[in-house]
Parts: structure tokens; C-alpha cells; sequence
């Protein structure tokens, strides 16, 4: 066993066998990569390659709109065109780089070997790939999207849209969201759990805050876009009339699960970015930051606030005025947490002693251009304003000052800062300066005018206007200021690649900064720490500055690097006192499988071809119950040796493990899920004009009571299962878990029967289609759990539980807590309300 | 079409919020950027002096709330007097419902019933013009920018909008929310007339067209070919929505702003329109030879 190994006695033995733990095989082998460096830069070089594919998107765009009455592009080559550019840049360049830079960096700042769930952010990674690549064939075969980016029903519905371009954005943004809310739920159980010692929440780094509130964001933002697209798709493939509004439908159902998803992806966005910002702002300023507090303030202030004004977006619906006020002011409010960093990140510029470098000038562009973006926004704020500039080009030009920078200017300003930790080698100050000087002011040629072009009246998404209007010099301008912008890029692109190739060694720590991924030698060994340091403040690097040697040397926590242990340190949440010790995976090729059945499931879908589809999703589930099969351990084991003379509980002994926090998070972006699908029930139910329904749900007494008997006896044998484990009664143990297993059949088989036998033709009217998924989603999570306690009921057997190793059994009264409550509440709905409101 | 060179009180209030928040916009960045300058090259002896909790609180709890709170106080009651509530003078009503992608326009006031028209609206000026707006398919916006903001037809449901033309006048409308493949061909013209030549206008619209001596054979083609979806009846609508046309030659444009109206322009309109128009609704009729082409639109254009 592990722990019989001595410690290595040299740095040398000690990197050999943490390498030999923790390197990618080479060849085929790299399918099978789960170390975070190597997912996290797969992450930002996908994510890169398709900025390039939306930044000529958008160069099409521009050549197109640089004269009145184009023919460059015909009206159906540019609907495909500009709907890609934004669903491109939005979901496969913007959320998967920062996603990348983050899974890359966090463990290197917060001193960890990798991250919580390495195979799960290598699954993520996959089916962001995956499909990122259903898009673009849909665009090489020309039946790309074509329904603008937020794809607003019934335009996206079957009868409007006949072919499979809206599918394809439905399953391959759905896909591709998947591998978001994997990588919310491993960024926030990073964060929380697997920190080096004494990384209190009051050290971490900024960028650590920023990217848990992000984490926390993407979990909980999401869902209602994936419901939506769910539904759409659904609507789409068998006709439940969810958007309809002569059968009880409401495209306005659409646009609130849009944005509820919509607006608090800008800030999904912003806060890595401005992430970025605070991690260099200091270095820079050579002043530790001023305010950190405040900011940590702001960073939660700003989650809050961004799901509170969604409807910013829908001013020219027709909603009553009083609630536009709400949302006004609303969206007003988040200016304040905003306007605290920027003069938070001003005050240490002026305490400190300002160092201009490259990262610098592209920090001052984001300044300016994202002030200028803020500004717009709350001027699109006010309620009278937006009726006149909304769906203009003023939009246009103020959502790429939001985005260009909010996220472009710092994200760049990063990729300059952080390029020589990955590549060991320092940026041009001459090439990286004239390519920031061409972005810049190509940028602002073509957006500022853009302002211009909407206030003097041309709408956003034509393709083709009319000369004489007053917008025929505006837009060649911005065409022109485009095509410099891109030439900037182009030069940055070059200079990256260039400079990590032939450019001038760095130094250890290039730019002076004292946070932990500074101590590492460049390029970054595959386990990152040979040991983990003890640390004492926020910049243990200035406290500290022979940190590398004592890594090199095993000093402080897990230098005794076992062979086959591939051991980092779980902490307390708040203390960061060491916890626990956790082992990680070895490199598998359970994500890939896992990733390409899932694909399978997606991709037969959208061609229609449902029975291989089915197929596709049953392999997938066959692939992660394997997958959860390789965890544990069959033996009690000892305390871990951990150094410093502390012993530490392995992962498989520990109640909290990051396991329980993974599903916990899950469970909340499941929550989410649920709410937004009860929301639109309730919305539909009150707002939809052809409602009520002619029939309601009519269902044999038995229905609703077989299945509250499964839900109680789901959760009830969930609760006993563990509690049998525990005192270590196998017996009853085995009993209980058979009891859960059958419950959750029970349950689900009495779900199924609603809209079996329960209700009106599904196609008929929206209130059977809403209520059949409700349905749907209780039994899934039915037989979800009932597969689940079967899987436990063989892993018992196998040996992987005991009293102490019960993280088996807690699983699944957690699953069941929640499915059984959310069935609860289902049940309510659809067999109770019905006869509460109906008249 | 510029909402800066606004023609009615409601597009006026919003150019004067307009000229107001850029100005000081402008003055916010100012200061922001030249305060960044300074903490970066100001002399290091005197911005250290510079207390930063007062820069954070001052700047970020005391300004940024201050200036919000005004402009959002403004903002209110701008919004308010631009809402079609019920005043001291009767609004002209007029119903339009959004296709894809033309405008049906209905006077539902009009003497002797409700008239429909299309892809242009008549309205007296220096009187509240209240648009109810809707759509027929997708997701349409109706948006004349020099006279007010901009408000969404949806199927299912209508909303209404307020608009005001103090002087006669052509003003150009488009829709503004993306609607499919001829979005950008969906305009429409607002048209403001002294009372007097308002009655006049829709008086010419009510009236039926003077039937032609002896058969036609341009009217003897429209009856198959176009009659399901194009009403000549300014008092019908058709049984497939297609833009009425009772008062076609006296239109200023042709298919929603695409082609301006004119003796031959109606020719051209139905020999190319699937070219003039991509997509559009109307089967290209191309099966139907030129003459017979020529013949209706000769019979259409018989008023002219």
C-alpha cells in the first residue's frame, strides 16, 4: 500500500514520482488526460481557435453592412452568419476561456496538486468540443442557426423555422452548457475544499472570490436556458405546444428563460474578467490591493443584483410601467458594486508606484472601453431611452463595449501576464504594444460610430439597407475600424506565438507578484507543488521568496508523495485548516467514452433518430455508473502522514468529501432547474392568454397516492440505509436499500402514468405538455435514485462501504432528500393545484 | 429615420434625455480617465496623501448612487408622460397588425366601419395618434424613430403606443426586432395630413375602384391567381393574410418600402419581386406569362 513507501529522499526522486502520478501518457493516451494544466489550456486554445472563427464571422458582417444594398451576402447566408458570430462568441470563445484560465490557474494559486474533479472538467472539456463542433458543421453545411443568437419564438419554432438550424443551436448550446455547469460545479468545490494550508477564505487570492461567485453564477444561471431549450426542443421534435399561444403557450415563456439565463451570463463573464484585473492591478501598482473587503463585497453584491434585472432586456414588450420601473432601477443598482472596484483598483494605483508594462496598456483599454460600455448601460437602463435605442445598433455598439471590455481587454491583459508561467518565456513589449494599439483604436472606429448608426435609426440584424438614411458613412467606417481591429488581433495571435516559442527566458517571478503560481518553476511540473506550502498571508510569495526551493525540497505538507497516491490537501472552508487529504484520479478514459455517448445521444437526436439516441444516452449512464464503480476503497484505511507531524483522514473515510460538495452543488443547479420549470408552469398558468385549459389533469385517486408512497419510501430508506451502515448492520443495511430501490420504481412508474393516462393529448394544449414534464422530471429522478441505491446495494457487496467509508449510502440520502421534496412539491402541482385555481 | 432630429413631443422628451445623459457620460469618463492617469503619473508625493477609503466610498457609495438616483427620478417621469393614458384631447386610433413581412393597417373608427390598408398609416397631425400594435406570425416591433420609441407586436396579445406628429409630414417606420429572412424590407411609412386632407385620404381609400367597360383580362387573372390573399375590398380582409389593395396606386412604396411606387413599378414588382425581396411570401409567378403579368398590374393600377 501507499503508505509503506519512505519519502523520496532528493527534489529529483520527489518530481519522478509525483510526474510518474500525475503526467499525461503521450500518443492516444492524451484522450485520456485529466490533469487540470493540460484540460484548462485544451480550454483556452478551443476557446481561441473559435474567437478566430466568430472574429471572421464578424469580418463577413462588416464587409456586408460597409455599403447600403450589399450583395456580398444574401439574406439567408447573413442570418446564419450573425446568429453564429454572437452564439459563437458567447458560448464557445467567452465562457469556455475564462472556464480554461480558471481550471488552470485556481489550483496553482490556491496550492493545489489539481482540481476537486479532474475527470469531471476533463468530461467538460469534451462535451464543450463536441459540441462546439455540431455548430460549426451546421455552419460548413450552411444550415447554421439562423434566428438571432437569443432565439426568440415562434421565429425558432418548427413552423417558422422548418429545417434543423434552430436544432442545431438547441443541442449544440445545450451540449456545450453542459460542460459549463461541470465546471461551475468544479470551480466552486475547488474553491470551498482543495486549498494549501492556511489559505483562510480572507488569503485567497481575488481571482479565487471571483471565480467561486462565478461558479456559483453558472450553477444557477444556466438551468432556465436549459430548460428553455429543452422545451423548444421538445416543441420542435413532437409538438408540445410550450410557445404557442393558440394552444396556452406564451413566447414571452421563452424570453424570460432566455434572460433569466442571458443577463447573468454578462456578468458570467465580467467577473473572471475583472478577476484578471484584480490579481494585476496590484502587482502593477507594486501596492497590495486596496479594499479587498469592499471588493469581496462587490464581487457577491454584483452575483445577487445580476439575476434581478433580466427583464431589461424585454422593456418594448408591453409590460405594465410599474414594473419596468423595478427593473430600471434595478439595473441601475448594479452599477454601484462596479463603480466600487473601479475606484477600489484606482485607490492602490494611486498608493502604490505605478510600473507600466505590456499587461498595463491593455488594462487602460479595458478602462476606457468598459466605462464607456457601463455608461451606455445605464443609459439603456432608463425605461423612455431603451424604447427608442432598443434592437438598434446603439445595442450593438454597447454590448461590445460591455463585452470587448469587459472581457477581450482584461482576458488579453491576462493571456500577456500569464504567458510566461505556461511557456517560460516573456511577451515583445514592441509587437504586443502595436497590435494593443491597432485593437484599440480599430475598436473604437468601428463601435463608436455604431452608437451613431442606431441613434439615427437602422435596427440591428439587416442585411441590407437602404442608402440616403444617414447611415451609409457611419457604417463604412466601422467597417474599416473592424477590419483594423482584426489586423490587431492577428498581431497578438502572432506575438503569442512567437514569444512562447523564441522569446527571452522569464525570470521566476516576472512581474514581482507574490501570489502561489509565481513559485513554480516555468513551465509548471504536472503536479504543480512538490510539496505544499504553509501560508501565512495573501502574497506568501513576498513573505516567502524561497518558497520554490522549499516545494523542491518537500518541506511543509504531502512532500512524502507516495507512489500512487497523487495526494493534495482538502481544507475547513473558512479557517482553511487542513481537513482531509484527497487522492486523485489517475489519467482514464471514462471522460472521453462518457463524452462521446453523450454526443452520440445529442447528435442522434438532432437528426431525428430517437431510438439511437435513447441508445446513446443508456451507454452514457452505463459509462458514469462505471465511472462512480472506480471510487473508494475496499479496506479501512490508517491516518495519512501529511508532514508538519500532522495526520490527516484519507478521502475515503470522510463524511464531507468533495464528492458530497459536487453533488450538492449539482443538486442546486437541479433546484434551479425545477424552479424555472415551475415558474414557467405558474407563468403560463397566469400570464398565457388562452388559459385555463379545456380538460384537466384526471387521474385514477391511486396515481397520486402510489407515488407519494414511493417518495416517503424513497426518502425514508435513503435515511435508514445510512443509518444502518453506520452502526454497521449489514442486514438491515441491504433491506433499506432494497426498499429505496423499489420506492423509486414505484414512484417513477406513477409519474409516468400522469401523462399515460392522466392527461389530454399532449400536442393539444400547453398545460398537458408543462404538466407531462414535470412529470417526466419526477420520475427521472426516481429511477435515477433507484439505480443509484442499486448501485450502492452492489458496492456494499463489494466491499467499497463500512461505518467508516459510508459516503455510498450519504450519497444517496441526499439524492433521495432532494427527489423525494422536489417530487413532493411536483405531486402538489400538478394533482393539487389544478383544483386550487382552476375556476 | 433619425431619432436625433425628432418630429413629435415623445421622440423630443426621449433626444433631450439623449443629450443630457451624453454629456454627462462624457464628463463620468472624463474624470474616471483622467483619475487613473493621475494615480498612475501624478506625483507619488502628493496621491499618496490621497485617503482611499474616501476615493471608495466617495466615489462608490456616494457618487455613483447620487447620479443614478437622478437620472433614474427623471427617467420616471419621462417614461410617465410618454404612456398612452387617457388625457384632455381624444386620440385617432388605428390598429396595426404585423406580418411577415408587411404591416396590415386597420382604421377602426373610420365612417362606415373599420378600413384596411397597408404598410401605410394616415393620421391627422398635432393629434395623439394611439398604434395598437400585434402580429400575426413571429415577433415583429413597430418603430417610427422621429416620433417615439419603439413598442413589440406579439402574436396573441396587443399592446398600444402613443405617437404625435404636430406638423404634416412623411415619416419612414421599421421593424425593428428580427422577424426572418426580409426583416430588413419591413418598412413603413407614417404619414401626418391636415385634417381636411386626412378625410380626404381615407376617403379615397373607402371608395371602391371604377370597374372597367367590357371583360379585362387583368381582372379576369387576379380573381385566381391573386385574390385569396389580396383583398380589393378596403372594408375585408382576406382569407390568407396578403396586404389589401384598395389603394395600391396611391401607395408611395411598394412590398413594405422595397421598390417606390410609381406607373411601372408594379410591373417590375411582379416580374422580380422574389429578387427585388428574397423569400417574401408571394410565390414568384412564374408560370404565368408576361402579359398576363402586365394585364393586372395594368387593372390594379387602373385608378392611378
Amino acid at each position: 500500500m501507499t503508505q509503506e513507501a519512505p519519502p523520496p529522499r532528493t527534489p529529483v526522486e520527489r518530481h519522478r514520482r509525483l510526474d510518474a502520478d500525475f503526467r499525461t501518457p503521450g500518443g492516444l493516451g492524451r484522450l485520456t488526460s485529466v490533469n487540470h494544466s493540460i484540460v484548462g489550456l485544451r480550454f483556452i486554445v478551443t476557446g481561441l481557435f473559435f474567437f478566430l472563427v466568430g472574429g471572421v464571422l464578424a469580418m463577413l458582417i462588416r464587409a456586408q453592412l460597409a455599403t447600403s444594398d450589399s450583395a456580398f451576402l444574401g439574406h439567408e447566408a447573413y442570418n446564419q452568419v450573425f446568429t453564429m458570430h454572437g452564439t459563437v462568441m458567447m458560448f464557445l470563445f467567452a465562457i469556455p476561456v475564462l472556464e480554461g484560465l480558471a481550471l488552470y490557474l485556481l489550483p496553482k494559486m490556491l496550492g493545489g496538486r489539481d482540481l476537486a474533479f479532474p475527470a469531471l472538467s476533463a468530461f467538460g472539456y469534451w462535451c464543450y468540443l463536441f459540441g462546439g463542433l455540431i455548430l460549426l458543421g451546421g455552419l460548413l453545411l450552411g444550415v447554421a442557426p439562423d434566428g438571432g443568437w437569443f432565439m426568440y419564438t415562434p421565429l425558432s419554432g418548427a413552423h417558422y423555422t422548418p429545417g434543423i438550424n434552430a436544432d442545431v443551436w438547441l443541442i449544440g448550446v445545450t451540449f456545450v452548457e453542459v460542460s459549463a455547469v461541470c465546471a461551475g460545479v468544479e470551480i466552486a468545490v475547488t474553491v470551498l475544499r482543495i486549498r494549501t494550508a492556511g489559505m483562510s477564505l480572507d488569503r485567497m487570492p481575488l481571482f479565487a472570490w471571483y471565480l467561486l461567485v462565478t461558479a456559483l453564477m453558472i450553477v444557477v444561471g444556466f438551468p432556465p436556458l436549459i430548460l428553455g431549450s429543452i422545451l423548444l426542443e421538445l416543441e420542435r421534435a413532437f409538438d408540445w405546444p410550450f410557445f404557442d399561444v393558440e394552444r396556452g403557450g406564451d413566447p414571452l415563456l421563452w424570453q424570460h428563460l432566455f434572460w433569466l439565463f442571458g443577463h447573468p451570463e454578462v456578468y458570467i463573464i465580467f467577473l473572471p474578467a475583472a478577476g484578471i484585473v484584480s490579481t494585476l492591478i496590484p502587482v502593477f501598482a507594486r501596492h497590495p490591493m486596496i479594499g479587498y473587503g469592499w471588493i469581496v463585497a462587490s464581487i457577491v453584491a454584483t452575483g445577487f443584483l445580476s439575476f434581478g434585472l433580466w427583464v431589461h432586456h424585454m422593456f418594448t414588450v408591453g409590460i405594465p410601467h410599474l414594473a419596468l420601473v423595478f427593473f430600471s432601477a434595478a439595473s441601475m443598482l448594479v452599477a454601484i458594486p462596479t463603480g466600487i472596484q473601479f475606484f477600489a483598483w484606482i485607490a492602490t494605483l494611486m498608493a502604490g508606484r505605478p510600473v507600466i508594462r505590456l499587461p498595463m496598456l491593455y488594462l487602460f483599454g479595458f478602462l476606457v472601453v468598459f466605462v464607456l460600455g457601463g455608461l451606455t448601460g445605464v443609459m439603456l437602463a432608463l425605461v423612455p431611452f431603451n424604447w427608442q435605442v432598443h434592437d438598434t445598433h446603439f445595442v450593438v455598439a454597447h454590448l461590445h463595449y460591455v463585452l470587448v471590455g469587459g472581457l477581450v481587454f482584461p482576458l488579453l491583459a491576462g493571456l500577456y501576464y500569464w504567458m510566461p508561467l505556461v511557456t517560460g518565456r516573456m511577451p515583445s513589449e514592441r509587437l504586443g504594444g502595436l497590435a494593443f494599439w491597432l485593437i484599440f483604436l480599430g475598436f473604437n472606429l468601428a463601435f463608436l460610430m455604431m452608437h451613431l448608426t442606431g441613434l439615427k435609426g437602422m435596427p440591428r440584424r439587416v442585411y441590407a439597407y437602404d442608402g440616403g438614411l444617414g447611415w451609409d458613412g457611419l457604417n463604412l467606417l466601422s467597417s474599416v475600424g473592424g477590419f483594423v481591429m482584426a489586423i490587431g488581433f492577428v498581431l497578438f495571435l502572432l506575438d503569442i506565438f512567437l514569444h512562447s516559442r523564441l522569446g527571452r527566458r522569464a525570470p521566476r517571478d516576472p512581474w514581482g507578484a507574490g501570489t502561489l503560481e509565481w513559485s513554480l518553476p516555468k513551465p509548471p511540473p504536472s503536479y504543480n507543488f512538490g510539496s505544499l506550502p504553509r501560508v501565512e498571508s495573501r502574497e506568501p510569495l513576498h513573505d516567502r521568496p524561497d518558497l520554490a526551493r522549499a516545494q523542491a525540497a518537500g518541506e511543509s505538507l504531502l512532500g512524502g508523495a507516495p507512489p500512487g497516491g497523487r495526494e493534495t490537501l482538502a481544507v475547513e472552508v473558512v479557517s482553511g485548516r487542513p481537513a482531509h487529504v484527497v487522492n486523485l484520479p489517475a489519467p482514464t478514459w471514462l471522460p472521453f467514452v462518457a463524452a462521446v455517448f453523450t454526443g452520440v445521444f445529442f447528435l442522434c437526436f438532432l437528426l431525428g433518430l430517437y431510438l439511437l439516441s435513447a441508445a446513446g444516452a443508456l451507454l452514457a449512464l452505463a459509462t458514469f455508473l462505471r465511472w462512480a464503480w472506480s471510487h473508494g476503497r475496499r479496506s479501512d484505511p490508517p491516518l495519512l502522514p501529511a508532514g508538519e507531524g500532522l495526520a490527516l483522514p484519507p478521502q475515503a473515510v470522510v463524511r464531507s468529501a468533495p464528492g458530497w460538495w459536487g453533488l450538492l452543488f449539482t443538486l442546486v443547479a437541479d433546484g434551479t432547474f425545477l424552479a424555472a420549470l415551475l415558474f414557467g408552469y405558474l407563468f403560463l398558468w397566469t400570464v398565457a392568454p388562452a388559459w385555463p385549459p379545456p380538460v384537466f389533469v384526471e387521474a385514477d385517486p391511486a396515481i397520486p397516492l402510489l407515488a407519494a408512497l414511493g417518495l416517503l419510501g424513497g426518502l425514508l430508506g435513503g435515511q435508514r440505509a445510512l443509518a444502518a451502515t453506520e452502526r454497521s448492520a449489514p442486514k438491515a443495511r441491504t433491506l433499506w436499500l432494497f426498499v429505496t430501490l423499489l420506492s423509486g420504481l414505484l414512484a417513477a412508474g406513477a409519474f409516468l402514468a400522469v401523462p399515460v393516462t392522466a392527461l389530454p393529448p399532449l400536442q393539444s394544449h400547453a398545460y398537458a405538455a408543462v404538466t407531462a414534464v414535470l412529470a417526466g422530471y419526477a420520475a427521472f429522478h426516481c429511477l435515477l435514485g433507484a439505480v443509484i441505491a442499486g448501485l450502492v446495494l452492489l458496492r456494499c457487496r463489494a466491499g467499497f462501504v463500512s461505518a467508516q467509508r459510508c459516503l455510498d449510502p450519504l450519497l444517496l440520502r441526499l439524492w433521495w432528500r432532494y427527489s423525494g421534496g422536489a417530487g413532493l412539491l411536483i405531486l402538489a402541482a400538478i394533482h393539487l393545484l389544478p383544483g386550487a385555481l382552476a375556476p | 429615420m433619425s431619432s436625433l432630429d425628432p418630429a413629435g413631443p415623445a421622440a423630443a422628451a426621449i433626444a433631450r434625455l439623449w443629450w443630457v445623459m451624453l454629456v454627462g457620460g462624457l464628463l463620468i469618463l472624463a474624470g474616471v480617465v483622467a483619475l487613473a492617469l493621475y494615480a498612475v503619473f501624478g506625483r507619488a508625493e502628493r496621491r499618496h496623501r490621497l485617503s482611499p477609503k474616501l476615493l471608495i466610498v466617495g466615489g462608490g457609495l456616494v457618487f455613483t448612487p447620487l447620479v443614478l438616483a437622478a437620472l433614474l427620478a427623471w427617467g420616471i417621469g419621462a417614461g410617465h408622460a410618454l404612456l398612452p393614458l387617457p388625457g384632455e384631447r381624444e386620440p385617432f386610433r388605428v390598429e396595426v397588425r404585423a406580418h411577415q413581412w408587411w404591416w396590415e393597417v386597420t382604421y377602426p373608427d373610420a365612417e362606415g366601419g373599420p378600413l384596411h390598408s397597408a404598410n401605410e398609416i394616415h393620421v391627422p397631425a398635432g393629434r395623439p395618434v394611439d398604434v395598437t400594435v400585434r402580429a400575426e406570425d413571429v415577433i415583429h416591433s413597430f418603430w417610427v424613430p422621429r416620433l417615439g420609441g419603439k413598442i413589440d407586436a406579439l402574436p396573441g396579445r396587443s399592446n398600444r403606443i402613443r405617437l404625435e406628429a404636430p406638423e404634416p409630414g412623411v415619416y419612414r417606420g421599421q421593424c425593428a426586432e428580427f422577424c426572418g429572412a426580409q426583416h430588413s424590407r419591413m418598412a413603413l411609412l407614417l404619414q401626418a395630413h391636415e385634417p381636411e386632407a386626412l378625410e380626404e385620404r381615407l376617403a379615397l381609400l373607402a371608395e371602391p375602384a371604377p370597374e372597367p367597360a367590357g371583360e379585362d383580362p387583368g381582372a379576369d387573372a387576379f380573381a385566381p391567381h391573386c385574390a385569396d390573399c389580396h383583398s380589393l375590398d378596403p372594408r375585408s380582409r382576406s382569407a390568407v393574410p396578403g396586404p389589401n389593395l384598395a389603394d395600391l396606386p396611391q401607395r408611395a412604396t411598394l412590398g413594405a418600402g422595397t421598390l417606390e411606387n410609381g406607373p411601372d413599378a408594379l410591373r417590375d414588382w411582379l416580374a422580380r419581386h422574389q429578387s427585388l425581396k428574397p423569400g417574401n411570401r408571394m410565390p414568384a409567378f412564374d408560370h404565368l406569362d408576361p402579359d398576363t403579368l402586365d394585364a393586372i398590374a395594368a387593372w390594379l393600377e387602373r385608378r392611378r
